[in-house]
């Protein structure tokens, strides 16, 4: 697609958004321009409209080499492009490159210092007992056993809380070329 | 087993009414987007393998503690009506209504927690008070994310966060959004300035229902625009220190009104009034115009009305809801006239 390419529904304006329509189980792909977009109420949800117009800056470089899809899902990036969603999280992986830039222009920032994760996987052994415990649960709460219901719930909670030998997470491998803060 | 219609029985949270500076600010929300590692998101997942992500994840999140008495819901065995109420309730996007096909949702008897599987990612966890209050709001879905992250395996990265299907979600993966009532600020035509100006501050603002100075009922929606850089705590200050200025710019925009356009703020309360008490029948879109005016009128003292009875009609002004309320489905017009009714009655009941 050009980048002086024609909104596709007023044929005025030029285009600069991307959107992906899905009506009545058809997928059609639009490039139209702001206006239209507003008029259509395609615009409704801002971050989608934010993250639109930061893709479509990124114009696609006729020299630029083919980019492999992701290696887990498949995706390709030109599909990210046109609908604005990932296919998994590997994805951030496979596509870092292009993404980083992405982000940045969404959130001026490209390092997370929010939340972590604290449990994590648990190990076998405790997820199954965990399970199992939860499935007592249920059935004692539709038999409306409380008591042990209570007792139940106790022991769960008890085992949610015992440290596992494996809370601390690895470092992550995930692609972000350039940590640290965005550009001033 | 609750009901989803059980749910009726109470006013949504975002009418209650009786949370802090409730003159302005209906609710406060806030969702956290999580994602399992190593599976693909929903929207890339085969419909096997969507079905297969919604069982187990409603299997394992049995039992947190929060959601004691809940309502665990796959939404393709609920009736559209049930879905409808579930998205006017603001307890299901309008995505879910739509599409139900291996998506679910769990919530609180209260409705003050709750968690959707399958959406545009995994988990979206909410959690919703009534009023401006953004610290109550976060500990509760704090609370929520934190029991389930025992029981999920959240896809993370260092760098960059929480990951999710769409990047503009990536990092804390949370979105606090606060609904606002600013009948002064568009009365007085100040309201497009206003947003103008929240453009700059990392905020995102959209009608509740309908877009811009035409946003019905002059409600609108403030949120953070970024999830990737500042943590949750930053984001939230952020957030309610643009809220604060709004909400003070309102009251003094209805202070203003009062005193140099009393007569014409006047008629147009009572107008509204008017209409409510003796239409013979309301469609939806009038019902929340003149019930938003009505409560301004109310927050005003212009009415002697008890607080919740604006709250009441608002309520009425969703479809689904007048639709269970009346316990009929009779088409568009029925619909309306039943509306007028049940609003006529509760304006006369509440008169002298
Ligand atoms: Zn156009
Ligand atoms: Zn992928």
């Amino acid at each position: 697609m050009s980048k002086k390419s024609a909104c596709e529904l007023c044929h005025k304006n030029p285009a600069s958004l991307h959107f992906t329509e899905i009506a009545d189980r058809k997928v059609s792909k639009l490039f139209i321009c702001r206006q239209c977009a507003e008029q259509r109420g395609l615009l409704e949800e801002p971050e989608v409209e934010e993250l639109m117009s930061s893709i479509s800056k990124q114009e696609p470089d006729a020299t630029q080499e083919e980019r492999p899809p992701c290696p887990r899902c498949g995706l390709d990036f030109e599909v990210f492009r046109q609908r604005g969603r990932l296919g998994c999280p590997e994805c951030y992986d496979a596509f870092g490159e292009e993404l980083v830039p992405i982000l940045r222009e969404i959130h001026k920032q490209v390092q997370h210092t929010g939340k972590h994760p604290r449990g994590g996987q648990l190990s076998d052994a405790r997820w199954q007992r965990l399970s199992g415990l939860r499935q007592a649960l249920d059935l004692a709460v539709r038999t409306e056993d409380y008591e042990r219901a209570a007792k139940l719930r106790d022991d769960i909670r008890q085992l949610e809380e015992t440290p596992d030998d494996e809370t601390q997470r690895r470092p992550s491998e995930d692609g972000a070329p350039e940590p640290g803060e965005g550009p001033a | 087993m609750k009901a989803v219609r059980d749910l009726l029985q109470r006013p949504s949270i975002w009418l209650r009414l009786d949370g802090p500076e409730s003159d302005v600010v209906l609710s406060s929300r806030i969702r956290f987007a999580r994602n399992l590692a190593g599976r693909p998101f929903p929207e890339s997942a085969k419909p096997d393998v969507r079905a297969e992500l919604l069982r187990e994840i409603l299997e394992v999140t049995r039992g947190v503690e929060a959601f004691q008495d809940e309502l665990r819901l796959r939404l393709e065995s609920l009736e559209p009506l049930e879905r409808r109420l579930l998205g006017e309730r603001q307890l299901v996007s309008q995505e879910l209504v739509d599409s139900p096909a291996h998506r679910g949702v769990v919530v609180a008897a209260d409705e003050s927690v709750s968690f959707m599987v399958n959406e545009e990612d995994h988990v979206r966890i909410q959690s919703f008070c009534s009023g401006l209050d953004l610290q109550r709001t976060y500990a509760a879905g704090e609370a929520v994310e934190s029991a389930l992250d025992k029981r999920l395996d959240f896809a993370f990265s260092d760098t960059l966060g929480y990951l999710t299907a769409c990047p503009t979600n990536t990092g804390t993966g949370m979105r606090a959004s606060l609904l606002l009532h600013l009948p002064g600020l568009v009365l007085s035509d100040r309201i497009e300035k206003q947003l103008k100006q929240l453009e700059r501050r990392t905020v995102n603002v959209r009608g509740f229902h309908g877009e811009g100075s035409a946003a019905m009922g002059n409600f609108f929606q403030v949120s953070n625009a970024v999830t990737l850089g500042p943590n949750e705590e930053e984001i939230l200050s952020q957030l309610q220190e643009v809220v604060h200025d709004l909400i003070a710019h309102e009251r003094t925009t209805r202070d203003e009104l009062l005193s140099r356009a009393r007569t014409l703020l006047e008629d147009r309360i009572w107008r509204s009034f008017g209409v409510l008490s003796h239409a013979r029948t309301l469609n939806a879109q009038e019902t929340l115009h003149h019930a938003s005016v009505l409560r301004l009128g109310c927050n005003l003292r212009i009415l002697d009305l008890p607080a919740d009875l604006a709250h009441e009609i608002l309520a009425l002004g969703q479809d689904a809801h007048t639709e269970a309320l009346a316990d009929r489905d009779d088409g568009e017009l029925q619909r309306g006239v039943w509306r007028a009714d049940a609003i006529r009655k509760k304006l006369r009941g509440s008169q002298n």
